[in-house]
């Protein structure tokens, strides 16, 4: 029964706090075999992470093997926002948009800011409802607009990409 | 002395020096208005552009653009959600709720006359206040510094009610993050863990374009349709004004915190702008309603951020010690203008104009920002199937540009990843990045400290202003424990805290 109840525990919240804890322990070893006075203040902030850490999870643990009334945090969160949403439209899952934010720079670094802005925006932008020509237009207006601001506007120097560099410099 | 004021006006509003204010403001509302850019970014970027400039006009641009990005960056907040800075963060909290209601163009008049008023704050404490309040700044030492950080970093731990501590696991990551790179006193590289590219550091604007930025569209993607609807863009200046003429105490209060964190060296908007939010929820007789739309917890933060860009110029003008982190990018633009901050600079005429040039452009950006309030408000009818890859890229280029370094767009990726895990689980962002921005001055003041007074922590106790920040820190961290006891012996349902 105990095991059950413990299952419960396994959750994003819990491992997020984990991760933290683990990081925390990382510098309180790592600050062991620094100078004594760059290891000074990075001790005690590491020691109270970790404390405020083990704290919050045994906490947590005490309360699910009591069956206690507080629930677990993450079924005791305040209730969502109401959804005001002009339209529900279609979606995107947010890991895969966190993999399309990691595939971006990488496209960025072969194919240039131009190409890869072009095929991210319109992806996205078509992924999430704005279908057919309306996409597409979009996706080379924005793309337009974002390479005349920071490439001439604000002077930055937006990366041309490995296969520009390739063919039109060597 | 009169004479010199009504040159200095007189110069600051020649054909030459107004244009540049006017170009100034409207960079600034451009860079501002682009969620995830921020003053630091405005005022960098626009550094290089002031070569060819006389050094009053330079000063004058470059003050303008300060001011109207910091302006800029609460219509983001408002609108969308998205901070441009640390300074907007809490014009999320009660703007953007603002913005749901369908209030989106009062929100932005608030934020716009808030940061008027805060401007004009901080332009009279550089004016006729800050010989005093540099006496005071004088006095404070190493371990009053250190615990003003600390309460900064307690205060926004509690911002959240009921998360204090998760607020502080936060905190305390956060100056985990400020620790990786080099050691600024002992210069000993630290927790790279022998990965090169951490040898310098993780810069802040990664950080808080990820967890504000991308954390925010993952959810935005997940949700798709528009932010708002058409008939909840509502609301006006006149509403605005009324809303502002209503709290003249919340205006002399964010006004005074403003100025105060300003001229400490090193506390910049970030901390103003919380520092107040926190005073006018405390103060308030209805603290429930903060978070849901009060229009208190907007006009604070603003004043405040406003008094705080202006009176962050006064130990940049007088000691030469940044008052923030783009007041030090307005140091370097004086000495690349052959300008010594300090007594040097008061000298002759060029501190008068460049001070009308600072009053001048608070009116510059207020003006922009009242007549073109409701075509910022339009932002909120766009869908996201724009809105979200357009962030997606505005964040990654933006960090890009700081370093023009592909790298940093995976740090963007990853704490984009962090922020979307943190808002699912309620763990408030903002006490991260507070930590993360006050790390080196909270961790360099504690050795400077312990230093003085030979390894000994008797510093806490033995100076009265130290003890007492400490006293108040304990007492805000213990605040909602002892709320949740008091209620609890009145016979009132108690509020649970949430681990």
């Amino acid at each position: 029964m105990n095991v059950k109840r413990l299952a419960a525990l396994v959750n994003v919240d819990n491992a997020f706090l984990v991760a933290v804890g683990a990081l925390a322990a990382s510098f309180l070893v790592g600050s062991f075999r620094l100078n004594a006075m760059a290891a000074a203040f990075p001790k005690l902030v590491s020691a109270i992470a970790l404390i405020l850490v083990v704290y919050v999870l045994v906490g947590r643990i005490v309360a699910v093997l009591r069956e206690a009334t507080a629930v677990p945090a993450r079924t005791r969160d305040e209730p969502a926002e109401p959804h005001d949403r002009a339209q529900s439209g279609r979606t995107i899952p947010w890991f895969l948009m966190f993999v399309f934010t990691l595939l971006y720079p990488l496209v960025v670094l072969f194919a240039g800011f131009p190409s890869s802005t072009l095929v991210f925006v319109t992806g996205v932008a078509m992924l999430l409802g704005l279908r057919g020509i309306r996409g597409l237009l979009f996706g080379a207006l924005s793309t337009a607009v974002l390479v005349l601001l920071f490439q001439y506007v604000l002077q930055v120097p937006l990366p041309g990409g490995l296969v520009w560099e390739v063919l039109f410099r060597s | 002395m009169v004479d010199l004021w009504l040159n200095g006006f007189a110069s600051a509003l020649s054909p030459h020096n107004l244009l540049f204010l006017i170009l100034g403001t409207v960079v600034g509302m451009v860079v501002g208005a682009l969620p995830a850019v921020g003053p630091n970014f405005g005022v960098a970027l626009m550094l290089p552009m002031t070569f060819a400039m006389p050094a009053d006009t330079a000063i004058i641009f470059l003050a303008a653009v300060h001011a109207a990005t910091a302006y800029g960056d609460s219509i983001a907040s408002i609108l969308i959600n998205v901070p441009g800075g640390g300074g907007s963060i809490p014009a999320c909290w009660d703007g953007h709720p603002l913005t749901r209601q369908g209030k989106g163009g009062m929100a932005l008049a608030l934020s716009a006359i808030a940061s008027l008023l805060g401007g004009i704050a901080g332009w009279l404490s550089l004016v006729f206040l800050s010989p005093l309040l540099i006496a005071a700044a004088l006095r404070i030492g190493p371990p009053e510094v250190f615990m003003i950080g600390v309460l900064a970093l307690s205060l926004l731990a509690v911002a959240v009610q009921g998360q204090t501590v998760k607020g502080l696991i936060m905190a305390c990551l956060g100056l985990l993050i400020s620790f990786i790179g080099q050691d600024s006193i002992t210069g000993f590289y630290r927790f790279t863990f022998g990965i090169g590219i951490l040898e310098d550091g993780i810069d802040i604007i990664p950080i808080v374009v990820g967890v504000f930025a991308l954390g925010q569209i993952f959810g935005m993607a997940q949700e798709g349709g528009t932010i708002g609807r058409l008939s909840e863009v509502g609301g006006g200046a006149l509403e605005a004004f009324r809303e502002v003429s209503r709290r003249t105490m919340t205006i002399v209060r964010a006004g005074l915190v403003g100025i105060w964190v300003g001229v400490l060296p090193a506390l910049g908007i970030g901390s103003a702008s919380v520092v107040s939010y926190m005073m006018e929820k405390r103060a308030s007789k209805d603290p429930d309603s903060f978070g849901k739309g009060n229009p208190a917890g907007l006009i604070s933060p603003e004043v405040a951020k406003g008094a705080c860009v202006v009176g962050d110029l006064v130990p940049t003008f007088t000691l030469g010690i940044p008052g923030s982190p783009t007041t030090a990018i307005l140091m370097a633009a004086l000495v690349v203008h052959g300008l010594r901050p300090g007594v040097d600079f008061f000298k002759g005429q060029l501190p008068y104009t460049v001070f009308a040039g600072i009053l001048l452009a608070q009116f510059a950006f207020f003006l922009i920002g009242i007549f073109t309030a409701k075509y910022w408000a339009k932002v909120v009818l766009l869908p996201n199937a724009m809105l979200v890859p357009l962030i997606g890229v505005l964040a990654a280029v933006g960090a890009f540009a700081d370093h023009n370094r592909i790298e940093v767009m995976y740090l963007v990726a990853l704490f984009g990843f962090l922020g979307y895990i943190m808002n699912q689980n309620h763990y408030p962002a903002a006490p991260l990045v507070l930590g993360l921005v006050l790390g080196d001055l909270i961790e360099a003041n504690y050795n400077r400290s312990m230093l003085l007074y030979k390894g000994s922590l008797s510093w806490v106790f033995t100076r009265p202003v130290a003890l007492t920040l400490l006293i108040i820190t304990v007492l805000s961290l213990g605040w909602p424990y002892l709320e949740t006891a008091y209620r609890a012996l009145r016979g009132r349902p108690a509020e649970t805290i949430t681990r």
